[in-house]
């Protein structure tokens, strides 16, 4: 009974991750720390899986509708779907759940081969060199993808990398940029960076949509039919992401970038396949922990923490890829994500409803509302205040470009700057 | 715009701070030191304190709250404080309670450390007179990981990290009296500890930490049993002069 509540609160919470601007997983499971803390391996994944898939589902939801990204990796579908959304391509939602789907069944079946793979293969993807090329790549696919001109780009690029290495890198030891200031050496949170620079100026321009109940239905249902045209950008995105799944920290980021460079002919399809790979990349994130007990993301990286308290990690995880566990979960998850996005999408309809002035201003309260929530939470909330003020002018100026580049350069700056270093020496 | 100012003003203005004790984690949330201090709050929670969790995000920020706190427990560790501007100066005055000793192995593939070593960033000090490359990690996982992925020849691991690694050798324990090797290394004797400072914090919240079962017997699972002393300005001239190897 325990499990199945668990279950329910991980689809719960998965939901919130996924809607909620800034807060995405990692910060979901900080709120519900104190019961994690008396959870066992098998409930915290239990309630960790689900969560992690469904705020992926779902995250592309308002990213489309009202581009607004839900989760970091929502900004391929904000920046090149919600456009074509509004022109009429609602089947976007349906085909970008169901390439979740088709990413989620593929990374089911990759789990449950586990004890039956070479588990040497996999050192391979962990190592400097292979994070470092990957991270490579993807600033050349941002340069290449960009609706920018490559020079703009670029220094977006080295903008976002100045920018996002400013505070304190524990990986390197470094302090840079602080000027002896001790909430700089936090760095600039990504939350109020990311608010002032995309979101603002997107929710002044929301444009609206026609789209109601009964199309969004015959979008679903049309969708069936077309499942099979969009089949190979499902899993090749899915594929992308389950490589891009093992770059530590950023690895959703970097799948997401390649399927956009990949596809970029057809801003569709390129949003298909992203919306694939990065639900194939959060389970591949999953395999250096389960076969080696080393976390890559924020979120195992904290179950991680709780569960080593009591268990010798390696051995029980050994045993749990042994049983049908995480592959029923992992499906489980999907089909629930495929589900909930149909009801979700048909009640985003009424919210269009409502006057532009309105709608704004609702989307204007939320998001300024979850941005002074997350700075109480962190006790930062004047810095939180401070650093959207300082960065709203840029964010103006830039209104009419697109600041994938910088957003997502600035994202891994630390990152890169570490593995640099690393390959340095 | 103006509409939007005065919203966020009066947002601040109207949200006042319970009085209570600071529990300061100076680092980012849901790692070692977060859970450390969860289980302290939910204890001394239960047993009718009022307890204010503050996850600061970075040892320079926590330093930062723990300056401002008026009655407050922090956790530190030597690891912490080997960060300049972190650092907090242990005194008999602030020093309440050691939680966990932890001990430092080095392993290798083979007999010797090799060419590159994988050790923590902030504690590259530790081990600068060894005779290797040193490649810096964020923490003790990351290096199990480039261990594994072959991209460091040896690593500077926690006694209870090393433990989870197959198939290495173990070159030095740090808390074994057989030095090998590394007998004249200055560092030999090397430890980690978790302890928690604290200001205008009554004995009795003390006392309840330190009889707290969760902590007790994690100390004991993974093999981390406090270093105390009796006298308290024994038990912080150990903590100072161990402080001292990580600088």
């Amino acid at each position: 009974m325990m499990d199945i509540l668990l279950f329910i609160l991980g689809v719960c919470s998965g939901v919130f991750a996924g809607l909620v601007p800034g807060v995405g997983v990692f910060t979901t499971l900080i709120l519900l720390y104190p019961l994690l803390l008396e959870l066992t391996l098998v409930q915290l994944l239990i309630l960790y899986i689900p969560m992690a898939s469904i705020s992926q589902f779902i995250g592309s939801v308002p990213s489309l509708y009202f581009k607004i990204p839900g989760e970091s990796t929502s900004f391929i579908a904000t920046e090149y779907g919600h456009k074509l959304f509004i022109k009429g391509h609602v089947d976007l939602i349906p085909l970008t759940a169901m390439g979740s789907f088709v990413a989620t069944v593929l990374s089911a079946v990759v789990i449950f081969s586990l004890p039956y793979l070479y588990e040497n293969m996999f050192y391979h993807f962990m190592s400097t060199k292979f994070v470092f090329f990957l991270i490579l790549f993807t600033g050349a696919c941002l340069i290449a993808t960009s609706k920018n001109n490559w020079l703009v780009s670029t220094a977006m690029i080295a903008s976002g990398l100045v920018l996002g290495n400013v505070g304190f890198n524990p990986s390197t030891g470094k302090f840079f940029g602080t000027f002896g200031n001790d909430w700089l050496s936090y760095g600039i949170p990504l939350f109020p960076f990311i608010v002032a620079l995309y979101v603002l100026p997107n929710i002044m321009k929301l444009d609206n949509s026609t789209a109601t109940a009964k199309t969004m239905d015959n979008a679903y249902i049309r969708s069936i039919s077309n499942f099979k045209q969009y089949f190979t950008k499902m899993i090749s995105g899915s594929l992308i992401g389950m490589i891009a799944g093992f770059v530590p920290i950023i690895g959703k980021i970097v799948g997401v970038s390649a399927s956009r460079a990949l596809n970029q002919k057809s801003d569709k399809d390129s949003v298909i396949a992203a919306e694939s790979s990065n639900n194939s990349s959060i389970f591949t994130a999953m395999i250096p922990l389960f076969l080696f007990g080393v976390p890559i993301t924020l979120g195992e990286i904290l179950i991680y923490n709780v569960a080593e308290t009591n268990y010798d990690l390696q051995l029980e995880f050994r045993h749990i890829i042994g049983t049908w566990l995480l592959p029923a979960l992992i499906i489980s998850s999907g089909v629930l994500g495929l589900v909930l996005s149909w009801p979700l999408a048909r009640y985003c309809t009424s919210i269009f409803k409502l006057p532009t002035t309105l709608l704004k201003t609702v989307f204007l309260t939320v998001v300024l509302a979850s941005l002074l929530y997350m700075g109480f939470v962190k006790h930062m909330a004047l810095y939180y205040i401070f650093v959207l003020l300082a960065f709203l002018p840029l964010g103006h100026l830039l209104r009419n470009k697109d600041v994938i580049p910088l957003i997502f350069s600035f994202i891994f700056a630390k990152i890169s700057m570490t593995i640099f270093e690393r390959i340095m020496i | 715009m103006k509409k939007l100012i005065i919203t966020l003003f009066m947002t601040l203005v109207f949200v006042t701070k319970s009085v209570a004790l600071d529990l300061i984690v100076p680092a980012s949330a849901g790692g070692t030191y977060h859970k450390f201090a969860s289980i302290i709050a939910d204890d001394l929670k239960t047993q009718g304190y009022e307890i204010n969790l503050v996850v600061a995000g970075n040892c320079v920020i926590g330093k930062k709250q723990w300056q401002d706190s008026e009655s407050a427990i922090m956790i530190n560790s030597e690891a912490t404080n080997a960060v300049s501007k972190c650092h907090v100066t242990i005194t008999e005055k602030n020093y309440a309670h050691n939680i966990f000793t932890a001990g430092w192995v080095i392993v290798s593939r083979n007999n010797s450390l090799g060419e590159r070593m994988g050790v923590v960033s902030y504690m590259k000090n530790t081990v600068k007179d060894l005779d290797v490359k040193l490649v810096p990690y964020k923490n003790t996982t990351e290096i199990k990981a480039a261990f594994l992925a072959g991209e460091i020849d040896s690593a500077f691991l926690t006694t209870g990290r090393a433990n989870e690694i197959e198939n290495k050798v173990e070159l030095i324990n740090t808390q074994s009296e057989d030095k090998g090797d590394f007998a004249s290394w200055k560092n030999n004797d090397l430890t980690l500890n978790y302890y928690l400072l604290s200001k205008n914090v009554g004995g009795e919240i003390i006392a309840i930490i330190k009889n707290n079962k969760t902590l007790i017997a994690i100390a004991s699972k993974k093999n981390m049993i406090p270093i105390t002393h009796d006298q308290l300005n024994t038990q912080v001239g150990y903590l100072k002069r161990n402080e001292e190897k990580w600088k």
